[in-house]
């Protein structure tokens, strides 16, 4: 999957602290649209509105969950990741406007969903290439048209199941049961058993 | 034997200096009223047209509306700062978050006409234009927080920096003070005033964050807190409606203000 921001999120200082920064998110949110939609000659409209509340409604529940991030770096990062995404897709800001693909094949049939994806997973990857010793390798499932399918028909039911399937694409073990709840992801729970063991 | 107290000196002297104030009020009342007449009323008559009951109620609202906009230009123009620019400019040093600020009568002006200013750009920006702002109320409520603030130690500089604490403490007075008025019972929205204000709260939390304010970076912050007010608004109504306003308030403007400021 093409992640057209990797690079140059790569390149900003400390992108754990500017991706709470709302004007950067939404300068980063478009570019990544232009970069994604552009390249497959699809125009979009973005509404702020709904972009900047998927942003405030992300920074709540960030806020409220970011003791985890003591627990588990890596899952928390995915989890916040997935949040974002749920987020995204609950508030849907794109709509497309011009150049609707006539044969949609694997992610392109669903042109805003991607872009949606490609950015949270350009945002996990590199906070997590600048705050972790090594960074996963993205699954061969994110290239699968099944997967993408079942992920669209799940996350209209219910947004928030975008949280389990990015992290079948980033390698963590999702929590399909409740997806919302980070101390009751598996990477969590384990981490927990393991300091109480000791 | 109940005595009643004489009010002292400094109560006095805080009444008469918010004198101008409730005159400029009145007349912005008096005005707003008269806009609302029916067309029949508003309709300009010659002079030498008869003596009708109609004809002297046409001419009466017509010299009154006259003078009463001229008696608000002159009042605005002498009382208190002469342009918007000046005020607005004056909205994130005169709050009581800021520790340069005094507590003297050159602050308190800047206090209540700021306050107005803002109110009134954001009153304007979700739509609410006709609708009168009380500078005389705003004073009241500077009063209050001076003497509040005066006796309080528990928000020192070092326990809260930015201030934010009282921010949200001035919101919430502003919020409860009747500040934000309609003129008809049609025109009460009782979240409107928390809105407006719990905006300019943020705003002024943004500009606390903020390294060198300014009128263009003021205006900035107003417009965006707003917009993000207007999406926040069914928190502020939970806030409103909640235990301890002024505490959730200030929860708010924490979770809020650092993504929102410009570094």
């Amino acid at each position: 999957m093409h992640l057209p921001m990797l690079s140059e999120f790569n390149l900003e200082h400390d992108l754990k602290h500017r991706i709470r920064d709302m004007r950067f998110f939404e300068a980063s949110f478009r570019r990544n649209v232009t970069l994604t939609l552009g390249q497959l000659g699809l125009r979009s409209k973005t509404d702020q509105a709904r972009l900047r509340s998927s942003f405030l409604a992300w920074l709540e529940d960030f806020q409220s969950n970011r003791h985890f991030a003591e627990i588990d770096r890596r899952d928390f990062i995915c989890f916040s990741a997935g949040r974002m995404l749920a987020e995204l897709l609950r508030h849907d800001p794109l709509t497309l406007v011009a150049g609707l693909p006539a044969e949609p094949s694997t992610v392109e049939h669903w042109p805003t969903g991607s872009a949606y994806v490609s950015y949270c997973l350009g945002v996990a990857l590199s906070v997590m290439a600048q705050e972790l010793p090594s960074t996963p390798d993205l699954s061969d499932r994110v290239t699968d048209p099944r997967i993408w399918h079942s992920f669209r028909e799940n996350v209209h039911d219910n947004p928030d199941l975008a949280i389990p399937f990015l992290d079948l694409l980033l390698g963590q073990s999702p929590n399909w049961i409740e997806p919302r709840l980070a101390d009751k992801r598996p990477a969590m729970l384990a981490q927990s058993a393991r300091a109480l063991s000791h | 034997m109940e005595t009643r107290r004489r009010p002292t000196l400094t109560q006095d002297l805080d009444e008469l200096a918010s004198v101008p104030l409730v005159f400029k009020d009145t007349l912005r009342g008096l005005r707003k009223k008269l806009s609302d007449l029916p067309p029949v009323l508003r309709s300009d008559l010659p002079d030498d047209a008869p003596l009708s009951p109609l004809a002297l109620a046409v001419r009466l609202v017509r010299e009154t509306r006259r003078i009463a906009s001229l008696g608000e230009d002159l009042a605005r123009d002498v009382l208190l700062h002469g342009r918007d620019e000046a005020r607005i400019a004056a909205f994130s040093e005169s709050g009581f978050h800021s520790t340069s600020a005094g507590r003297g009568e050159h602050s308190r002006h800047a206090f209540v006409a700021s306050r107005y200013a803002a109110a009134k750009f954001i009153l304007v920006r979700f739509g609410y234009s006709e609708r009168l702002v009380l500078e005389h109320t705003i004073d009241r409520v500077w009063r209050g927080l001076r003497d509040r603030f005066a006796s309080d130690n528990t928000n020192t500089p070092s326990a809260d920096p930015t201030g934010i604490d009282r921010i949200a403490a001035t919101t919430w007075a502003l919020a409860q003070s009747g500040a934000v008025a309609g003129t008809t019972p049609s025109d009460d929205d009782p979240m409107l005033a928390p809105l407006v204000f719990a905006t300019l709260g943020l705003a002024e939390a943004i500009l606390a964050l903020s390294p060198h304010p300014t009128h263009d970076t003021t205006l900035a912050a107003l417009e965006l807190a707003g917009d993000v007010m207007r999406l926040r608004s069914a928190s502020i109504v939970a806030i409103v409606e909640g235990f301890d306003p002024e505490a959730q308030l200030a929860a708010e403007y924490r979770l809020l203000a650092p993504p929102l400021t410009e570094h």
